[in-house]
């Protein structure tokens, strides 16, 4: 017998607690081009090279065949925040800013036969806003912020974005603002076992308790831990050896930042 | 370098196949080689195949189509795709041959005491960036049209080679891809193949005249 509790996203009332509605995420696939992976929705520091065209505005964009990728310097900040603009239908773009693989040890409980009935009703209720994005995943809609991977470079990744139609010439500072906040916001909530307990009260106890969701996360390779071992996924995005504690940081400062030009606005 | 007649060719080269201007390892197909030059035909085409070193070849083909005779060398696939973006895009001194073909100018190659006009162009119905130089109107291949398509087969070479070596300037970082560059069996990074058609462009003895 299912048990029924009805959520509403703004999408009508959904039956949550049922994964098959997010399991299966978008997927757009560049395998066929010669494309590097997409870059993580916040670099320390970026010299696009190639064709590159820079606007007055602190833009500069990198035009390929296949995408333009907008590099987005935050003024004041130590950072710049990466959008990638791709042909997806006919008469439609997708907008994203990429969180690498960082989602997916999360959501590889999320979708699980054992946690993920749990899992999603939680999600559903505690960050609405997720589960609204994998809804609209899993339905492809149209113009909705969407949670859907990538494949570049023979990377499967994450990406924060929606589509835009292509008589739309350019993008309000909002929908731009929106599309980076809600990248960090995932990359953080979902990459620090603190923040996700934090994000989803509840969540420790589904997944058995502090010791088993340490123990299960780190199985998954795909979580960083707060005292910053490496996971797959941020560390190959970022040249070198990337400061992680000091990536956190700045990604909760940007965060803040364009949470505050949002609320501007 | 002995005359070659094109009816002396085998008939070993399919008319749709499109050799691409770095070859390796042998084909296995039968050939006719004339001064560490292999040369195989189909009905309006043959191929010239310069024998470089370690199985690498540099390949360019001789084509009679339309009433008129050329000399081609394809650069591939890759470059293909980005001529829109090449065309709407400023001169770049990092890439003149690029630049020269986006603008639809000629390149001017230079060498043995004479320059050859190079027309670098993308060919859409192969999806491939070919450069190539016209010989003569004609409808079949004459032994003096063979041997102007040999001798003119090197600067056209290098023209594709160059165009080629100029790819890493397009992109923000070489993507980690491999490239078929023998009959789709034979496989080579991609970064490897910009190596060997640089140094492959270095040993023809024809230059860019900017």
């Amino acid at each position: 017998m299912l048990r029924y509790t009805g959520v509403d996203t703004g999408l009508g009332v959904v039956m949550a607690g049922e994964r098959q509605a997010i399991d299966s995420p978008l997927m757009v696939d560049l395998s066929p081009f010669p494309v590097k992976p997409a870059l993580f929705v916040m670099q320390q520091s970026r010299e696009p090279k190639g064709l590159v065209e820079r606007t007055g505005e602190g833009i500069v964009v990198v035009h390929t065949p296949w995408y333009q990728e907008f590099n987005i310097r935050f003024v004041g900040l130590d950072g710049v925040g990466i959008l990638y603009l791709m042909p997806y239908t006919d008469d439609s773009y997708l907008l994203f800013a990429s969180v690498d693989q960082t989602f997916e040890g999360f959501f590889t409980y999320l979708s699980g036969a054992d946690f993920g009935d749990e899992l999603t009703k939680l999600v559903a209720l505690q960050w609405p806003e997720l589960y609204a994005m994998l809804l609209h995943s899993n339905r492809r809609s149209t113009g909705q912020m969407m949670l859907f991977n990538t494949v570049m470079g023979g990377r499967i990744q994450w990406a924060v974005g929606r589509t835009v139609p292509v008589s739309q010439e350019e993008f309000s500072n909002e929908t731009v603002l929106n599309i980076i906040t809600l990248a960090l916001e995932v990359f953080l909530r979902t990459s620090d076992a603190v923040a996700l307990s934090e994000a989803l009260p509840g969540f420790v106890s589904v997944l058995g308790g502090p010791d088993l969701v340490t123990r299960r996360l780190k199985a998954i390779g795909g979580l960083l831990t707060a005292t910053g071992d490496l996971g797959t996924g941020i560390a190959d995005v970022f040249q070198g050896d990337p400061d992680i504690k000091g990536i956190f940081e700045n990604a909760r400062d940007i965060l803040q930042h364009v949470g505050t030009l949002r609320k501007d606005r | 370098m002995g005359a070659v007649s094109f009816l002396k060719m085998p008939r070993s080269l399919e008319e749709d196949e499109l050799s691409f201007v770095i070859g390796y390892a042998p084909h296995g197909r039968q050939e006719l080689v004339d001064d560490n030059i292999g040369y195989r035909r189909s009905d309006y085409k043959f191929n010239i195949e310069h024998l470089i070193q370690d199985g690498w070849r540099a390949q360019a083909y001789g084509v009679c189509a339309g009433g008129n005779v050329f000399v081609a060398a394809s650069a591939g696939p890759l470059l293909e795709q980005w001529w829109p973006l090449l065309k709407a895009s400023p001169a770049n001194s990092t890439r003149p041959v690029l630049s020269a073909a986006a603008a639809t100018e000629k390149v001017v190659m230079t060498g043995m005491g004479t320059e050859v006009e190079v027309t670098v162009m993308p060919s859409p119905e192969a999806g491939v960036v070919l450069a190539l130089h016209y010989i003569e109107k004609a409808n079949y291949f004459s032994d003096d049209a063979v041997a102007m398509c040999t001798a003119l087969s090197l600067p056209v070479i290098k023209t594709a080679l160059l165009a080629l070596s100029e790819y890493p300037t397009l992109v923000d970082e070489v993507p980690d891809t491999n490239v078929a560059i023998a009959d789709d069996d034979v496989f080579v990074p991609l970064t490897t193949l910009l190596e060997v058609s640089t140094e492959m462009a270095e040993m023809i003895p024809w230059q860019h005249k900017p």
